[in-house]
């Protein structure tokens, strides 16, 4: 398959972008209530690829928050989140484009993130989540801890789950 | 080495001090909303107590940030990702 991504395009989307964080803002993603709404999406996305975590994840200026969950322990099941320049899916945003890694263990961009290296995540598919005001303001993702090949009927399975997702997020909207 | 063995160094994770932290929060929504949202924020009744340690006073005050319904909101969230994050990895070293 040709893979939908690879480092960092000129004029990519920054995660401080006013317009995007504005979105976030507007649509309370970043209030605590909204921790379990999205978990029966997100485990219905790990049984689907048989991988073990699949995540909601809202990109914020410095870290990624995961307002829906599937398969976490340990200290992220806590935390909800990790610092943004560690994450697969800040890449996601940048590029708003989906982000797919077969193997993080040796790829360029990837392979020195501490949850690569000290976490062992090793394989990521993620997908923008685009608002109706056209903010890209996260990923719909799942991850795994072996190598392994994502093809584009997944990445359209996970573009369907993506739209579940953001249907349901637009519905928070403030005024 | 288990998780349980590594630090928030190994991570290559620091905490911010409070001048990194408000010239963050001004760059992202003005120095006259970044100087209020802090004031509010650091001056709560849950901040009323002794001041504690680094991570308990930033803990404090991101989670104040983050129930505000704006962009200093989102920022109070993100920081609050962070710390937690901090807390978390020194805990499990400590508990090791």
């Amino acid at each position: 398959m040709t893979i939908p991504f690879r480092g960092t395009p000129a004029g990519a989307q920054t995660l401080d972008d006013p317009a995007r964080l504005r979105e976030i803002a507007d649509l309370r993603l970043h209030d605590s209530d909204v921790d379990v709404i999205f978990s029966e999406v997100t485990a219905e996305a790990a049984a689907h690829f048989g991988l073990p975590v699949a995540l909601v994840s809202i990109v914020l200026d410095q870290a990624q928050y995961f307002v829906g969950s599937h398969g976490l322990d340990g200290w992220m099941a806590t935390t909800r989140g990790t610092p943004a320049e560690w994450s697969f899916c800040q890449h996601v945003v940048r590029n708003r484009a989906p982000f797919v890694v077969d193997d993080a263990q040796e790829h360029p961009v990837m392979q020195d993130s501490p949850l690569v290296r000290l976490e062992g995540v090793r394989c990521y598919a993620g997908v923008p989540l685009v608002t109706s005001r056209g903010q890209v303001i996260g990923s719909f993702c799942v991850q795994g801890p072996d190598a392994r090949s994502f093809t584009e009927d997944d990445l359209a399975q996970l573009h369907r789950f993506a739209e579940h997702v953001i249907t349901r997020i637009e519905q928070r909207r403030q005024g | 080495m288990s998780t349980d063995e590594l630090s928030p160094s190994d991570y290559g994770l620091t905490l911010p001090s409070e001048a990194e932290v408000i010239a963050d929060l001004m760059k992202l929504v003005g120095a006259d909303v970044a100087i209020f949202a802090w004031r509010e924020a650091a001056d709560s009744p849950e901040d009323a107590g002794p001041r504690g340690n680094q991570e308990e006073l930033l803990l404090r005050i991101a989670e104040q940030l983050a129930a505000r319904s704006d962009v200093a909101g989102v920022f109070g969230r993100s920081l609050a990702v962070r710390v937690h994050t901090y807390v978390a990895l020194s805990t499990a070293r400590t508990s090791a």
